[in-house]
């Protein structure tokens, strides 16, 4: 069976080309533009995997919905990469074992996201 | 200290608004390089591209006409028939509106033979952005309104009425400060910086003017600019 990845970014350019090559590559896609119909979703579907984008409407939505997914015992277990193209501007550097409390996901992307990447990172994770 | 840390958010904040809309560009290219989709696809993908690099070409000339609004030497002033500048910006917006088949009201006898002292690129600039305004957020087949009105004996006032998606109160404000836009506005996708209203702000203040907005959400936005008249002809 398929895993199914839920793919969340507010633009739809972005959306739509990730959607295409996780497809091809294998993967069953549903897609969001927002939290709250990620929060849908999430209850509707049985989710393998999470490509959250951080920023949507406010700074901070990505990153609410990512702990809101991690403190919940429903949901928890489902692997969050966390892509954003806000990492230069805070000099924000990633490390899951360093800051796994306070950014509550398995792997921070950098956009532009090489697809070759995202495909090893999303197998990676899903192994 | 201070500024030089506002100048420092500021340029992350803009680099940070650029480089998404570029990573859109490479990430739907990247999906035709690869052979992912047919011609067809891959046509429209390209086309989606294309639209995406003259959203970021908007965003720089934002840029750029911001910061040389600092430079008081490049504000050459003269006198201006408003409606002219108007009907010139009506003219740029055209193909937008006609494409979506936007019903235009423009009320020459209102606005006609009213002078101010400007600068014609800049004030050019505040009827291109506040006409762009009303149709992007607009209906298909809405309407947007143009008319004028004195003020008072000394001013006159310029009003842009849309049909279109409005904005909400505890927003309205806001939409002036630099890269913020309105929640209803976020939907219509684009890419834009959000630096549109600040810098249309900051053009008519330049020019002793001021701008208010009244707007009513999923029913529409009246704009009323309002400057001091130069002299009005009889």
């Amino acid at each position: 069976m398929k895993k199914k990845i839920m793919i969340v970014d507010d633009d739809l350019d972005v959306l739509e080309s990730t959607k295409i090559v996780l497809e091809h590559s294998g993967f069953d896609t549903v897609t969001a533009t927002n939290v709250k119909v990620a929060e849908e979703i999430l209850n509707k579907e049985k989710l393998d995997l999470i490509l959250l984008d951080v920023m949507m409407e406010k700074d901070s939505d990505g990153f609410n919905f990512a702990q809101f997914v991690k403190m919940n015992e429903r949901f928890k277990h489902i692997p969050i990469i966390l892509v954003t193209a806000v990492n230069q501007r805070t000099k924000f550097k990633f490390d899951a074992k360093k800051d796994g409390d306070f950014l509550p996901v398995e792997k921070f992307m950098e956009k532009p996201v090489e697809f070759d990447d995202l495909i090893a990172t999303i197998r990676g994770l899903l192994k | 200290m201070k500024k030089l840390a506002q100048t420092q958010e500021y340029l992350a904040t803009v680099a940070h608004e650029i480089k998404a809309p570029l990573s859109a560009i490479i990430n739907l290219l990247d999906v035709v390089d690869k052979g992912y989709v047919d011609h067809k696809k891959g046509m429209e993908l390209v086309g989606r591209a294309k639209q995406k690099a003259e959203v970021v070409i908007r965003m720089l000339d934002d840029i750029l006409d911001y910061t040389l609004l600092e430079d008081k030497s490049l504000m050459k002033r003269e006198k201006l028939d408003i409606f002219q500048v108007i009907q010139e910006s009506v003219s740029i917006m055209w193909p937008y509106i006609e494409a979506k088949k936007i019903r235009l009201e423009h009320d020459q006898e209102s606005c006609g033979k009213r002078y101010v002292s400007g600068n014609y690129t800049f004030l050019l600039r505040v009827f291109n952005n506040l006409i762009m305004n009303a149709i992007k957020y607009n209906r298909p087949g809405g309407s947007i309104h143009i008319h004028c009105q004195p003020a008072d004996p000394e001013r006159i006032t310029i009003k842009i009425q849309d049909t279109g998606i409005g904005i909400s109160p505890d927003e309205l404000e806001s939409v002036f400060q630099i890269f913020v836009r309105g929640k209803e506005a976020r939907k219509n996708i684009d890419g834009s910086i959000g630096l549109g209203l600040s810098l249309v702000r900051k053009i008519i203040e330049d020019h002793n003017g001021t701008i208010d907005l009244e707007s009513e959400l999923g029913r529409g936005t009246t704009v009323s600019v309002t400057f001091p008249f130069l002299l009005r002809e009889k």
